[in-house]
């Protein structure tokens, strides 16, 4: 038994060709494949032999015992499946033997099956990303103040996903056989990654400063500021408010009227102030609750929300 | 229903089982024969072709012969044959119609 190495590299479906060339171009070198996989393989040091090598998909074979022979039977011989389907097959090279001897599809019709299979393998992801996609953009215009980088990650993920995958599974119901491996796994982690970032690890949980020095404050309320929470978290209040009448402030979500905070104190001292907001928009309103009608009357207000 | 023409592959395989059992390798190799190399029904193809027809019920397995137990063996069911005769008829039909137009 030879020297095995393990390498690590993904090949792309608009690769496929170039990944059969490459486990061809190895053998010739004395490399031979003895495990392939979606992102690991194996190869086996052995000078004497070369190869071609095939690889076919089809996730729902129901006898693999008589899958395998199929191909046995033509002198190939059966290296390892993927857990998603590929299975790859070798062929000792001889150089005497006419190209057709290492295609294992040799008709429209079957090329054109193998194109159905995998569109049918890859029509639940495009829905699964549709659907993540659309609630990203959902949620895009609900919060327009959030990060657009990882929602333009997604998009961009989603977009190539789609117009790659469509693109190849024609071309492939057409005959040509370029594309039959799609990295699934890494498109699906570069649109999870795009959606974590953008629902949270990449935005900041926004920063609301203001600095009000006097105002009219009507019996209903003088409106202080408006924030949005853009994912739910804890966040910190820092307040100082110096006013002449006795005034009730409180910090309200706008969608469900809730308070999250309420004072009604004279003069106002918190330093960062632990405060759980859910998602959505918040209203601070400072009123009045001596004078009838609002009165005029001199308000400093300090607000950081972080 | 109308049968729909069978692709090349499908009527060579039910053809080359006309005569009996046969294994996957020996119906390709007599496809390859009788059209002097211009069917060649490859590994994968051959494992699409005889899945979808052992499906239909048109071929079945049939065991295997003595000394060769790791070639199974294929042989056609009773809609097989009719199915490939209503075939036959189909493309003698068809050059019947192609001879009376061209050889007016």
């Amino acid at each position: 038994m030879g020297e095995i190495i393990t390498k690590h590299e993904a090949y792309a479906a608009w690769d496929y060709e170039k990944e059969i060339e490459q486990l061809n171009k190895r053998s010739a070198e004395g490399w031979q494949l003895i495990q392939g996989g979606c992102f690991r393989s194996k190869y086996e040091k052995d000078t004497a032999v070369q190869y071609r090598f095939q690889i076919d998909f089809n996730r729902h074979i129901d006898n693999k015992m008589r899958y395998i022979e199929s191909f046995k039977e033509q002198g190939w011989e059966f290296i390892s499946s993927t857990f998603n389907g590929w299975h790859y097959f070798r062929k000792p090279y001889d150089p005497a033997l006419p190209q057709e001897e290492y295609e294992i599809y040799t008709d429209r019709p079957s090329m054109s099956e193998l194109g159905s299979r995998w569109l049918k393998f890859m029509l639940p992801m495009l829905v699964l990303v549709t659907v993540f996609f659309l609630y990203a953009a959902y949620e895009m215009i609900r919060f327009p103040e959030l990060s657009r980088v990882g929602i333009l990650v997604e998009m961009g993920a989603f977009l190539f996903l789609l117009t790659v995958g469509l693109i190849k599974t024609l071309q492939l119901k057409k005959g040509i056989r370029s594309a039959r491996k799609f990295p699934f796994p890494v498109i699906i982690f570069l649109a999870l990654a795009g959606y974590l970032c953008f629902t949270g690890i990449a935005f900041t949980k926004g920063n609301v400063q203001i600095t009000m020095k006097t105002g009219y404050i009507a019996k209903e309320g003088l409106e202080l500021a408006e924030f949005s929470a853009p994912i739910p978290d804890y966040y910190y209040l820092t307040l100082k408010t110096r006013t002449k009448d006795d005034t009730l402030i409180t910090i309200q979500n706008t969608s469900t009227g809730e308070n999250v905070f309420q004072s009604d104190s004279k003069n106002l001292d918190l330093h960062k102030k632990k405060l759980f907001l859910g998602r959505g928009k918040y209203q601070m309103v400072m009123t009045d609750q001596t004078q009838p009608g609002g009165s005029d009357t001199a308000v400093s207000v300090d607000l950081d929300l972080n | 229903m109308k049968q729909e023409p069978l692709t090349e592959s499908y009527f060579y395989i039910l053809l080359c089982l006309h005569k009996g059992p046969n294994h996957g390798y020996g119906i390709m190799q007599e496809a390859s024969e009788l059209t002097q190399g211009s069917v060649k029904i490859g590994s994968g193809t051959m494992y699409g072709a005889t899945s979808n027809m052992i499906k239909k019920k048109w071929i079945q397995e049939c065991g295997s012969e003595p000394g060769q137990e790791r070639r199974r063996l294929y042989e056609l069911t009773e809609q097989g044959s009719q199915i490939l005769r209503a075939e036959i008829s189909r493309l003698e039909q068809l050059v019947d119609h192609a001879h009376k137009i061209t050889k007016e």
